[in-house]
């Protein structure tokens, strides 16, 4: 068992494997050696540890990401594929942005590597086939562009 | 609160990587934050170039993204002006036979046991060059007894496999079976259950079969046709044996099929076309069952006509779990992606009297495997749904093109890699009047190359009928130009060149409305004459087999 605390005091008792998922929480435990010292997580608030232990016990048994898993991302995989994007994950992810993106500032300090993607897939599905207006309004993004310079951006290649 | 703006760049950069180009070109526009994100990532640039290629990134290379940016992109741009950058010859040094096969990076030949002995125990493989000052070296893989065809996944799985018959000692009965072999060492495939899998018994008077194979990860497809039976009957009737070569077990009871040509669709799906009802079936295979899911029809034969011949084609194969395959070599940052790649069928319809080249139309069909797949959903493979039969009407014309086609064209398959699709055609170019006034004609080869890239197709559309240099002609087919779109819309008539003739086969004429860039090359690139043409990913292959046997390789990237 590991002890975590988040940044606002709420101590977790966690079991190891599921606690070294997060590669962050893994490198410490190495460091420090046996010991029973709870481990403080300075950016993390328990609101959202909350989600991302809910992830990690889910995901615990998974086979870690290898670079063969490159080509899975490809929509003729998602194709009729539920475990690329199993109806779990699509259920937990579905949430309001704030928490989305504290997801992702968690997963990203603590190093989930396969919570951090999977998040930046939901963000991603958020975008998916939206205009460039409709993409502003998602997420309250003031175009800061004048007509002029807005024209000229548009009419830059897709691959410059 | 804390918005998307806020999230460290490099994980914009993540979330940016899962997106299509078209969505990319839309956040570029938002604000001057993301634009400068997006512009000056090397990584995003490459994740664009890649998705416009229709390839795959190579996670076991080394090189740094920005150098595997410039590669794609320089590889593209000889592709796009048709030049390549070198162009090398090699040499045949045996006796060749008509088995051969072109996969991404190799070459490989079957070898006559010595000349005139109509029998092949060995195929001969080389690795193509991807540099003009390489050699390439040409190495043997010994089957020991004599083999009726091959199929390789080398970049996958360092396989190449064989299919045989033996006489079974003391009996009426031959073994049909595969021998499986590393590439690498040559030797029997370790690793697996059986290098050796046994596909059935068949009586030894039905004579050699033909057969095709083909692989998809675990699957391997074997449909043989005995002589006998072309003979005797028509449609003719086909058993298809499908394995999982690594346990060597069926993965069903063999299925009749009426065609030895197919197509995997991704490594649990594939196509067969279907001469009987002039459908393409598309099977799937699952642990323990091969089973029908949907039949294409293919337009309506006019009556005494039948498709008598089809082959197909769609390289490069689809992968285990669609993983990159792990035996590229690491200079390559990137491969064709399988989904991306256009399947091509050649045709032959002719009259129910079986005498097969009397009258017969020869016709191409080029269609993309995703444009495929597309159009099967969920129902379709749930196991009490009937089987539904697609009209042609309702499923063709947008996605497909069909190209009328010389009928020697039906002899090799191997012209398709990725969305290209080569062709070479025998001709001859006036190059000036004699003396006497005669005209003086010079045999050539010309060289047509279509690229179904709809990114380029799109790029080049207002480039079309530019001149690039002598010799070559570049234009996009079936795609109205800016100024002719809105015409185009309102008079609602086809272009002419989305209209295939029906000729004698077809009740209608065949409309298909898929653009390409045609490229025509006149001369051989200065090279000798050559009899067919192949393509493997990077390069075009040159075939010269009447006097002299050699390849000439035009290298492009």
């Amino acid at each position: 068992m590991v002890i975590l605390i988040t940044s606002d005091n709420v101590k977790y008792v966690v079991e190891k494997d599921v606690a070294e998922l997060s590669v962050l929480v893994k490198n410490m435990l190495e460091d420090i050696g046996p010991s029973d010292e709870p481990i403080p997580l300075h950016n993390v608030t328990s609101t959202v540890f909350n989600k991302v232990l809910e992830y990690c016990i889910y995901h615990r048994n998974d086979p870690p990401p290898s670079d063969d898993d490159e080509g899975c991302a490809s929509p003729l995989h998602k194709y009729l594929a539920s475990h690329i994007c199993s109806e779990w994950d699509q259920r937990f992810f579905d949430v309001d942005q704030a928490l989305l993106f504290d997801i992702i500032l968690a997963a990203n300090y603590l190093d989930i590597k396969t919570l951090l993607d999977d998040a930046c897939k939901a963000v991603a599905h958020l975008i998916q086939g939206k205009s460039t207006e409709e993409i502003r309004g998602i997420f309250n993004i003031v175009n800061d562009f004048t007509p002029e310079e807005e024209a000229r951006v548009k009419k830059e290649n897709v691959s410059s | 609160m804390f918005g998307f703006l806020e999230l460290p760049p490099e994980v914009l950069v993540d979330i940016l990587l899962h997106l299509h180009p078209l969505d990319i070109a839309a956040c570029k526009v938002v604000c001057h934050s993301l634009y400068h994100i997006i512009s000056n990532s090397s990584l995003i640039a490459y994740h664009v170039e890649l998705r416009i290629a229709g390839m795959q990134n190579n996670p076991y290379c080394s090189l740094p993204v920005a150098s595997r940016l410039k590669m794609l992109k320089d590889r593209e741009a000889a592709w796009l002006a048709f030049e390549p950058k070198f162009t090398k010859n090699i040499t045949v040094p045996f006796v060749p036979v008509g088995l051969y096969d072109v996969t991404p990076g190799f070459y490989l030949k079957g070898e006559e046991l010595y000349a005139g002995a109509r029998m092949t125990r060995s195929v001969q493989a080389i690795r193509l060059p991807h540099e003009v000052n390489e050699e390439p070296e040409w190495t043997a893989i010994d089957f020991e007894s004599d083999i009726i065809d091959f199929a390789t996944s080398i970049e996958e799985d360092d396989l190449v496999a064989a299919v045989k018959v033996v006489q079974v000692d003391g009996s009426q009965k031959s073994r049909l079976y595969v021998d499986l072999r590393r590439y690498s060492t040559k030797q029997p495939y370790d690793g697996v259950a059986n290098p050796n899998i046994i596909l059935d018994e068949v009586a030894t008077r039905r004579g050699r079969p033909m057969v095709s194979i083909e692989i998809a990860g675990e699957n391997l497809i074997v449909i043989p046709e005995f002589p006998v039976d072309i003979i005797l009957r028509n449609p003719v009737p086909r058993l298809m044996y499908v394995v999982n070569w690594k346990t060597g077990k069926k993965k069903a009871d063999p299925v009749h099929v009426s065609n030895p040509g197919l197509v995997f669709f991704r490594e649990d799906m594939f196509l067969n076309p279907n001469m009987a009802n002039s459908t393409i079936d598309i099977f799937h295979i699952s642990e323990t069952s091969v089973v029908l899911v949907k039949q294409l029809s293919f337009p309506a034969l006019q009556p005494g006509r039948l498709i008598t011949f089809i082959a197909c084609r769609g390289d490069p194969s689809p992968r285990a779990k669609g993983a990159f395959p792990k035996h590229t070599p690491p200079w390559r940052p990137y491969a064709n992606n399988p989904e991306d790649a256009v399947i091509i069928f050649a045709i032959q319809i002719g009259g129910e009297m079986q005498i097969p080249n009397d009258h017969a139309d020869h016709y191409f069909m080029v269609v993309h495997r995703r444009a495929l797949l597309s159009l099967l959903d969920a129902s379709d493979f749930e196991l009490d749904t009937p089987i539904t039969s697609v009209p042609w009407e309702s499923w063709g014309p947008s996605i497909t093109r069909w190209l009328p086609a010389p009928s020697a064209a039906m002899n090799f398959i191997t012209l398709s890699a990725g969305q290209r699709f080569v062709l070479l055609q025998s001709g001859a170019e006036f190059v000036g009047n004699d003396d006497e006034g005669g005209e003086i004609f010079e045999p050539r080869r010309l060289y047509t190359l279509l690229d179904f890239n709809p990114w380029n197709v799109m790029r080049l559309r207002d480039n079309d009928y530019k001149r690039l240099r002598p010799n070559l002609i570049r234009t996009v087919v079936g795609l109205p130009s800016p100024a002719q779109s809105t015409w185009f819309a309102l008079s609602g008539e086809e272009l002419p060149e989305n209209i295939c003739p029906r000729r004698n086969s077809f009740v209608d004429n065949v409309v298909s409305r898929l653009p390409y860039i045609k490229y025509s090359h006149l001369r051989d690139f200065d090279l000798d004459i050559h009899e067919s043409v192949l393509i493997d990913e990077e390069r075009l292959i040159g075939v010269k087999f009447v006097e002299v046997d050699s390849l000439d390789v035009m290298y492009f990237g």
